[in-house]
């Protein structure tokens, strides 16, 4: 995967979304958004059978046939289903991206994610209290404060090293741009800096974001927060087994 | 053949792959690969030293291991990766020219931890128990110059 081809990313939380033609240091932040408001809650939600199916094919089945499952109820996540190995996968959507992120408020958005053990353990807990307090209908800054203060009293947990977070379901739609999809992993670290791994440079297959924002213009105070980059690496076939295009 | 022939024929056979292998790797000096230089590259260090010195593999492995255990060479630091993307690379003659791809390098972790080796699964890991070392390893889709390597 390269710079010069995906020309611009920005990952959620849980999602990559790929944005084909422009830089992404280049995307404009929170404006122009076809997506400037929460769409009604049910354009979020899927029929549970189709959820959990999305959610295990986020990896390989030999992963997510024993992971806990994921589903999006009206107030949150829910367990559907018990898991065995400590994995968790889960269907992500578009407010698991950086806050000013253009599609935060996209309904089409349907991101698979399973994540190991020390992901669901520290990476899981954000994502749960952002989706509760937004479905709740708190605003980006009231969440934005929210999660900070449970950061400062300790009730999110720190990052744990050695996160790994599959996305090579072949159903998954990241984003309106380009293919809508691409199969890859996520790896989040409490670096600061691109070139921790070497992300964003010609020719490298490792591409790198902030967790939180794209340039925190809008909401500054995620400056704030812990330092969280996203590394992101993309491979050469779907969880199937089957390849996938060269991106 | 004997034991000692065995061994012979074993530290021979090491010694003639060795000659050929040509690995590339590129742990980045910079934050945080000063990590993966300041710990798993002075592993490597160490063992190309004492192979020249003509110890035998046996005695490498040892020298290492020993060093690992009392400290003297460091456990993994965290983000610790290194690209393996060269073209020219000669990885051994079982896998001459392996596919590009990235190393993470972790102090005993349980490979099960990121899916590794699993049927479908991106990522292969190496378990090194004697070293506390913890190796993954996932293919990448492009050479180094940009060129597709499949």
């Amino acid at each position: 995967m390269r710079l010069t081809k995906v020309s611009a990313i920005a990952i959620n939380g849980l999602a990559l979304l790929v944005v084909l033609g422009t830089t992404y240091r280049a995307m404009p932040q929170d404006v122009a958004t076809p997506y400037p408001k929460m769409a009604p809650i049910g354009q979020y939600l899927m029929d549970r059978t189709a959820e959990i199916a999305l959610a295990r094919s986020a990896a390989p089945e030999s992963i997510s046939r024993d992971a806990e499952i994921l589903v999006l109820g009206r107030h949150g996540y829910e367990t559907a289903v018990q898991g065995k190995n400590g994995w968790v996968c889960m269907v992500g959507r578009g407010w698991m991206a950086m806050f000013d992120h253009p599609e935060f408020w996209n309904p089409k958005i349907r991101a698979a994610d399973c994540l190991n053990p020390p992901a669901a353990r520290s990476v899981l807990p954000y994502v749960y209290k952002r989706t509760e307090l937004l479905l709740a209908g708190h605003s980006k800054p009231e969440v934005i404060a929210a999660i900070k203060a449970a950061i400062d009293k300790k009730e999110l947990p720190a990052l744990e090293q050695g996160t790994v977070d599959y996305m090579m379901s072949k159903s998954s739609y990241l984003t309106d741009n380009g293919d809508h999809n691409g199969p890859h992993l996520m790896f989040y670290e409490t670096s600061k800096d691109d070139a921790a791994w070497g992300a964003n440079l010609t020719n490298s297959p490792v591409l790198s974001v902030n967790y939180w924002y794209v340039s925190a213009q809008a909401y500054p105070q995620l400056k704030t927060f812990p330092p969280m980059s996203v590394f992101l690496v993309g491979v050469d076939k779907w969880s199937d087994g089957t390849p996938a295009p060269p991106m | 053949m004997n034991s000692q022939e065995e061994n012979d024929a074993e530290e021979e056979s090491w010694r003639n792959r060795n000659q050929e292998i040509r690995t590339a790797c590129c742990a980045r000096y910079g934050v945080p690969n000063a990590a993966a230089a300041r710990s798993y590259l002075l592993r490597n260090l160490k063992r190309t030293d004492l192979i020249l010195a003509g110890r035998t593999k046996a005695q490498v492995d040892e020298t290492i291991v020993a060093a690992v255990d009392k400290k003297e060479l460091p456990a993994m630091e965290p983000g610790a990766m290194c690209y393996m993307m060269s073209k020219q690379g000669y990885g051994g003659d079982s896998v001459k020219h392996w596919p590009a791809h990235l190393m993470f390098f972790y102090s005993q972790t349980d490979p099960a931890t990121w899916g590794a080796g699993l049927p479908d699964s991106p990522i292969l890991g190496l378990n090194d128990t004697r070293e506390h070392l913890t190796t993954f390893a996932i293919a990448v889709q492009r050479w180094s110059d940009g060129t597709e390597s499949r």
